[in-house]
């Protein structure tokens, strides 16, 4: 199994509405006055999110800011999401103060949802409302969550942190399954740069100074210890299965992974 | 190909024996929110690599991450969840008698809130051998 970072990354519509989204003074104009709109009628909230992104300058704010601004954008952003939390939790809020001000019916639509996602999660037990910004792209999740320019209300960022938490959750989880028994840990060690690498600036802040170093000399251990990770990859291709697992399982003696060994080598050999 | 094939699979298998020595202990560690709100991570200690950095888990929900540790024999963790009022001090351990070669666990959650918490902690699965590796799974509610 070769997860990657880009495994779970949702496709996103490329017919993005590139039209500029309107803010108005006015907010009293309810949905239902605005469903008519050729816009509302053609706008959905996955497409609206990343038409937001787009207007977004995070990436281009973030490759411009320095390792101490990072890692302070990174930490009031988490101080920011906890609050909020701790505001729903009260119970004590307007939900009215806590929209977009905005008269576009797509961007309240957003603002909306994102909210009764929030809240529904922090119901006892939680509530089944979903997520905006379900299925959104792992870094396009991430530039929402750390843009404190007020493009986004707390709300939406909120959202966007849980769904990008979730993704993150079921990528870390997966990883287990790729322990071995006998330590063979190069495919774990590598999912884990793959991670790190790609993730935008803001992020790799937050991360000790040196762990990327530190990561990468376990990995090059495993390498050390148990050959080039390509080898076994090349295999797997050739062969249209995963070597590693079918061969080795988890509990097996030296004895018994001799075993599979031959009886795979075999197997191979027949196979041709 | 069949030979190199048969060839690549028996000299896998003879870098195996011949380096099945010293390994990092890799420990799976699972925290579950099971308060209302955000619980919020503090670091204190941890003995090796942490992959990812812990950050804080949602109202109802859990995180994982590991601990790669410098050496098979001895690995440890220490760490806090707050949420709102509660508060939680998790740690977990493992060591490997350097005679006997026995491996020992330890585990523990700590309510150090302004509010009781419940701060459960648990081994849920560990290796008896080589590279003794573990999972731990927390939960503060």
């Amino acid at each position: 199994m070769n997860i990657t970072i880009k495994s779970y990354q949702a496709s996103i519509p490329a017919q993005v509405p590139a039209q500029e989204i309107p803010r108005s003074d006015n907010t009293t104009k309810s949905i239902a006055e605005n469903t008519n709109s050729s816009t509302a009628a053609t706008v959905s909230i996955s497409s609206s999110a990343q038409a937001r992104y787009i207007q977004s300058s995070a990436t281009e704010r973030q490759a411009a800011m320095s390792q101490g601004e990072l890692k302070q954008l990174h930490s009031s952003t988490w101080s920011d999401i906890y609050n909020f939390s701790q505001l729903l939790g009260s119970k004590n809020y307007n939900k009215d103060d806590l929209l977009p001000q905005t008269d576009d019916p797509a961007r309240l639509e957003l603002g909306k949802k994102s909210l009764e996602y929030a809240i529904s999660l922090h119901q006892s037990p939680p509530g089944n409302a979903s997520n905006p910004f379900a299925g959104m792209a792992r870094n396009d999740l991430s530039a929402v969550v750390y843009d404190d320019s007020g493009t986004y209300t707390m709300a939406e960022r909120y959202a966007a942190s849980a769904e990008l938490r979730m993704q993150d959750e079921a990528y870390f989880s997966s990883l287990s399954a790729k322990l071995t028994n006998g330590g063979d840990n190069r495919d774990f060690f590598k999912s884990i740069l793959d991670y790190f690498d790609d993730l935008p600036p803001v992020e790799k802040a937050a991360y000790p100074d040196g762990y990327r170093d530190s990561i990468d000399s376990l990995y090059q251990e495993q390498l050390d210890q148990w050959g080039p990770l390509a080898l076994i990859k090349q295999a797997t291709e050739e062969d249209t299965e995963k070597l590693s697992e079918s061969i080795f399982k988890e509990g097996q003696s030296s004895q018994e992974m001799l075993q599979a060994v031959l009886e795979k080598a075999i197997g191979l050999s027949k196979a041709q | 190909m069949k030979l190199a094939k048969l060839f690549g699979a028996a000299a896998l298998f003879a870098s195996m024996v011949a380096t099945a020595h010293a390994a990092n202990t890799t420990v799976t560690v699972k925290v579950k929110n099971s308060t209302t709100t955000e619980a919020a991570y503090t670091y204190e200690y941890f003995s090796g690599s942490v992959s990812p950095t812990p950050g804080s888990i949602l109202p109802s929900n859990t995180t994982t991450f590991y601990l790669t540790s410098v050496a098979d024999t001895v690995s440890g963790m220490r760490f806090v969840y707050a949420s709102g009022n509660k508060k939680c001090r998790f740690a977990a351990s493992h060591q490997v008698n350097p005679s006997t070669k026995v491996p020992s666990w330890t585990k523990t959650g700590t309510s150090i809130g302004t509010t009781r918490a419940t701060c459960n902690a648990n081994i849920t699965a560990a290796q008896a051998g080589l590279p003794y590796n573990y999972t731990v799974e927390f939960e503060i509610k």
